[in-house]
């Protein structure tokens, strides 16, 4: 189940990338807006009347635009605790898998001795739920495997997400940073007005990598939603519960009592049978 | 195939035993993952692009550890039937009961 571990190495990454991210939103909170707030306000009397005509509109978008965002990077970071937890989870969920496994083997290899030892009508009601179990943890444990993919999935495509946050929180700090230091001149002006459009273009790259991260997050809500699905098929688990034990078929130990559902002992025993662990 | 023996009619109750015992060792583990699959449920995160996932996610994590909690009690069923019936069959074979009646 090698496939569903993600190493420390991944996860220490992850962490990093995540603090990064938080430097940069912090130092545009308490740095980068308040320099940006200044310029507008001082745009009209620094510029001179056209220029500052010519950069406030921009200047003013890409204020309210970094504003939001700085907000929404805040709680996309907090957030970030989560695809980490899941890459941890996986490995809860492989270690179930693995268990669920042994569980399998073990139940696997009864059968063949009470084929061999015991036959009659409870034998085979005992045969058939045997089977019954068996499936269901069959089951269980393909499920168990399935979460922890899918979990490790996730945590490595939101790693993804989150590197590209960070490239362009990084672009967009660089290019307010640029418009800031030309803005503080007239002759810099024309720079300036290239950094915001820039920025402008880094704001709206931002809100669709935001977007396309919470469609693929609906989209494995689905996924799971099909897990569940399995975890409740009539088939493997009726009513969403375990298969019933059906003891009443295999309980009548009795050959004297006159009821024809007997176990019956046979005389081809081979060997003696599983050893519990 | 002719009729067992009393040491073979002992192997296949004993056996039968021990096959009881496998079936409460994968109760008892069954059990264990139901306990450990709830420690997999996630509690809250604010940012509503999780929201969705986290229903469904903590949806699937509830439906394995309830299975799991009703498996440990179906399994347990199958070991404690399977005792009885070893206890049973050895109990009138010790009374001959079996060979008296012919009843193999």
């Amino acid at each position: 189940m090698t496939q569903a571990i993600l190493d420390d190495a991944w996860l220490r990454r992850y962490e990093e990338v995540l603090e990064q991210i938080r430097e940069k939103q912090e130092h545009l909170r308490s740095v980068v807006l308040p320099r940006l707030e200044d310029l507008l306000s001082t745009a009209a009397s620094v510029l001179g009347g056209v220029a500052g005509a010519l950069l406030e509109p921009k200047l003013r978008e890409v204020l309210h635009g970094t504003d939001e965002f700085v907000i929404e990077v805040g709680v996309l970071v907090e957030s970030g605790g989560l695809p980490l937890r899941l890459g941890y989870d996986a490995r809860g969920w492989a270690d179930l898998h693995d268990q669920s496994t042994i569980g399998i083997h073990r139940l696997g290899i009864t059968t063949p001795h009470v084929r061999e030892s015991w036959q009659g009508l409870s034998a085979y009601a005992y045969l058939y739920v045997h089977g019954t179990q068996l499936n269901a943890t069959d089951r269980l444990s393909e499920v168990c495997s399935a979460v922890a993919a899918q979990l490790v999935h996730l945590a490595k495509d939101a790693l993804t997400f989150y590197l590209w946050l960070l490239g362009l929180v990084t672009l967009l700090e660089l290019q307010l940073a640029g418009a800031i230091a030309s803005a503080a001149t007239g002759a810099g002006l024309p720079v300036a007005c290239q950094n915001l459009m820039m920025a402008s273009v880094v704001l709206a790259a931002l809100r669709y990598c935001v977007q396309s991260e919470q469609q693929r997050w609906r989209e494995q809500a689905a996924i799971f939603s099909k897990i569940v699905d399995v975890l409740t098929d009539h088939g493997t688990f009726p009513g969403g519960r375990w298969p019933p034990a059906n003891t009443d078929g295999y309980r009548d130990g009795s050959v004297s009592d006159g009821t024809p559902t007997d176990w019956t002992a046979h005389d081809s025993v081979t060997h003696h049978g599983p050893t519990p662990s | 195939m002719g009729q067992p023996t009393p040491s073979e009619i002992r192997a296949s109750t004993d056996a039968m035993h021990a096959e009881a015992a496998v079936w409460f060792t994968a109760a008892g583990e069954l059990q264990a993952t139901a306990v450990r699959t709830r420690a997999l449920t996630i509690d809250h995160y604010d940012s509503v692009v999780f929201r969705e996932f986290i229903e469904e996610h903590n949806a699937a994590a509830d439906q394995v550890a309830a299975l799991c909690q009703s498996g440990y009690t179906q399994l347990n069923d199958v070991g404690y039937t399977l005792g009885d019936v070893a206890d049973t069959y050895q109990a009138e074979e010790d009374a001959n009961v079996h060979a008296m009646n012919d009843l193999y």
